[in-house]
């Protein structure tokens, strides 16, 4: 049985609909990401799901049970905020004790089991601070900690990192995830960092305007988005519009209008031949080649150095195409020159396009 | 000397108002404290010269002893209950919703548009033996004869918390924006309720706004002159209210400043032991 399942979540205001049928079933100790821009639901989400709102429709069921009228309260959910909303006139381990208390643990329990807290995001040492008296990280790690104590149902994380700095960001996002993994238990975390959810998250759930437009594991949805939203929110990719000509099992021949050229692609199982659909390419997985061969040619017109890699952009007749490659000395190619565009069918994931569009 | 000339712009940019501060406030103090160390006569007035005799009397004379210790009683009950009415208050607005914070913000504060005269004179119409609380009473049959308001300390009192408690309010109102309102939902995630949250996360934090609003409630509660003046009556005197009769009753300037100066080194003392606890209490964990 899932740990966790929406069924139908609507949640309307006067004149908007926040969030417009969010279907989710999650199963114990998996660590789900609700990924969108501002806006599309996914804090929304996650305040029906703690309590602190109510759907205008729909089911929250956890261990089968609904929680409709529970309060936030009685939920027993550990959440981690975006400003952490840690209590300032409390110590660290104040903090973090706060949750046992008001389950009335004795106090040797506790203590205990703020200890155990504690470790498990190293910060024993700093039991006796206050929290002003601690950095970003630290401050961050206190209240995964003090959700954590209460051994939660269902541990919410609302864009827990966004307040860190990029370096920051990238340890914690690790040791989320280890912590997670060790403790087991159900996770849902918010976010807008398409890079934070591939990192942590075992399926994301990419959201658009109130809906679900994607639920998959963060291989399939980088590799094989399903809509024109899921592949450019998460990472790069350059989008070519095309029409299926012919399909053969998995994979198929795609004809570009602007170079009247048929380029190879991968099915998807909803498309047929005649389809007009748009070829999503990913940076990393364009290969550049001399002019002549490939299969798209045009201008290269810009070449950047990222550091551990290249990222180029080449002018074609049907729009602009990113490549990217690692850095191992300076490339082969220059600015202005003319270049070839390859890539393996199985790297050109192909999406419904709009009709006529 | 481009640099000298710079650091002096400030002084004189706050020079009109150090010039308008020394002439309306320190002038007067210095020309009071002058006076009251000048001895009097009932036949020539102030005479000059320099005595302690008024503080002699001001601080020797059981009659005073009694006015400063009612001051500073009714001025505590008024801070007490002004805590105890101000700090729910503005939570509760608080938590409103937006067009009715605003709404009910604005009526809170709004018996400070009107003069503390004209609202002292309406809690006497009020409070008299035929006013409108005691008629009501009797026409509830809740009480046997009239209840005691006007010339009171309770009636003192209750009209100095109308007029003091807007300035606890804002006071608290204030320490409450720079509350994280998540904390709230934090403490709720870990299953506190709601009176528990208001008194374990919610007051801690905004304790040095109520202690603060304290200060600024006790000195106006402690200096009142027209409330005690109106409901106080002759027969029940503060300190204001003595210095003024020594002024215009009995035309002893001397011995009115005196006591003047008396009620400012006792008010003053009080705010400032209290300033400074508040600040080695709170210095941990404010920002």
């Amino acid at each position: 049985m899932a740990k966790i399942a929406l069924r139908g979540l609507t949640k309307r205001f006067a004149a908007f609909t926040a969030l417009d049928g969010i279907d989710l079933a999650i199963e114990p100790g998996e660590f789900v990401g609700l990924l969108g821009p501002s806006g599309c639901g996914k804090t929304t989400t996650l305040n029906i799901v703690a309590g602190f709102e109510e759907p205008t429709s729909g089911e929250v069921m956890l261990d089968g049970r609904n929680l409709r009228g529970v309060p936030a309260s009685q939920r027993g959910m550990g959440i981690v905020f975006q400003s952490y909303a840690l209590f300032p006139h409390l110590t660290v381990a104040e903090n973090v004790a706060f949750g046992l208390e008001m389950r009335k643990v004795a106090k040797p329990a506790r203590q205990q089991k703020v200890r155990e807290a504690l470790d498990l995001v190293h910060l024993a040492h700093l039991a006796d601070r206050y929290p002003r008296q601690l950095s970003g990280g630290q401050q961050q790690r206190v209240a995964l900690a003090r959700a954590l104590a209460i051994e939660p149902a269902l541990l919410l994380l609302d864009e827990p990192l966004s307040n860190l700095d990029a370096k920051l960001r990238e340890e914690m996002q690790v040791e989320i995830r280890a912590i997670q993994r060790r403790v087991g238990t159900t996770t849902i975390m918010v976010t807008h960092d398409q890079a934070e959810a591939l990192a942590t998250c075992d399926r994301i759930a990419v959201m658009d305007a109130g809906r679900i437009v994607q639920l998959a594991d963060p291989l399939t949805l980088y590799d094989a988005p399903t809509s024109h939203f899921a592949a450019s929110f998460v990472g790069r990719s350059s989008q070519l519009k095309a029409r299926i000509v012919s399909i053969d099992g998995g994979r198929c021949t795609l004809w570009i209008d602007g170079v009247d050229r048929a380029v190879p692609g991968t099915m998807q199982p909803s498309l047929q031949a005649g389809n007009d659909v748009v070829i999503a390419l990913r940076p990393e997985k364009v290969r550049l080649v001399s002019a002549d061969e490939g299969f798209l040619a045009g201008t290269l017109t810009s070449r950047v150095f990222q550091g551990s890699s290249w990222l180029f952009a080449i002018e074609t007749p049907v729009g602009t195409v990113l490549s990217s490659e690692p850095h191992r000395g300076a490339p082969a190619f220059n600015e202005g020159d003319r270049v070839g565009l390859d890539w393996r069918p199985e790297d050109a994931a192909i999406i419904a396009g709009k009709r006529n569009g | 000397m481009a640099n000298a000339s710079k650091s002096r712009v400030p002084f004189w940019l706050s020079l009109p108002a150090l010039l308008f501060f020394a002439a309306l406030l320190v002038t007067p103090l210095v020309m009071i404290a002058v006076l009251s160390f000048q001895s009097f006569d009932l036949a020539t007035g102030a005479t000059g010269g320099a005595t302690l005799s008024n503080y002699a009397d001001t601080l020797g004379d059981p009659y005073y002893h009694a006015i400063f210790l009612r001051t500073v009683g009714i001025a505590l009950a008024t801070t007490v209950i002004c805590a105890l009415i101000g700090a729910p208050e503005a939570y509760f607005l608080s938590r409103m919703r937006p067009p009715w914070r605003s709404i009910f913000l604005i009526v809170t504060l709004s018996p400070l548009l009107i003069s503390v005269v004209v609202r002292t004179l309406g809690w006497a119409l009020l409070f008299g033996r035929n006013g409108v609380i005691n008629n009501v009473v009797s026409a509830l049959g809740l009480s046997s004869g009239p209840i005691p308001m006007l010339y009171t300390i309770q009636g003192v009192v209750i009209a100095l918390v109308h007029v003091a408690v807007p300035f606890m309010i804002i006071s608290v109102w204030a320490a409450l924006q720079r509350l994280d309102p998540k904390v709230v939902r934090a403490a709720q995630s870990l299953g506190a309720g709601e009176v528990t949250i208001f008194i374990r996360i919610i007051l801690p934090q905004i304790l040095p706004g109520i202690l603060s609003g304290s200060l600024i409630v006790f000195a106006l509660a402690a200096s009142a002159f027209a409330t005690p003046a109106i409901i106080g009556g002759r027969q029940l005197k503060v300190v204001a209210t003595a210095t003024y009769d020594e002024f215009l009753g009995t035309l002893n300037w001397p011995l009115g400043a005196a006591i003047a100066i008396v009620l400012l080194i006792v008010n003053a003392t009080i705010m400032l032991t209290y300033n400074r606890m508040l600040e080695r209490r709170y210095a941990r964990f404010a920002r």
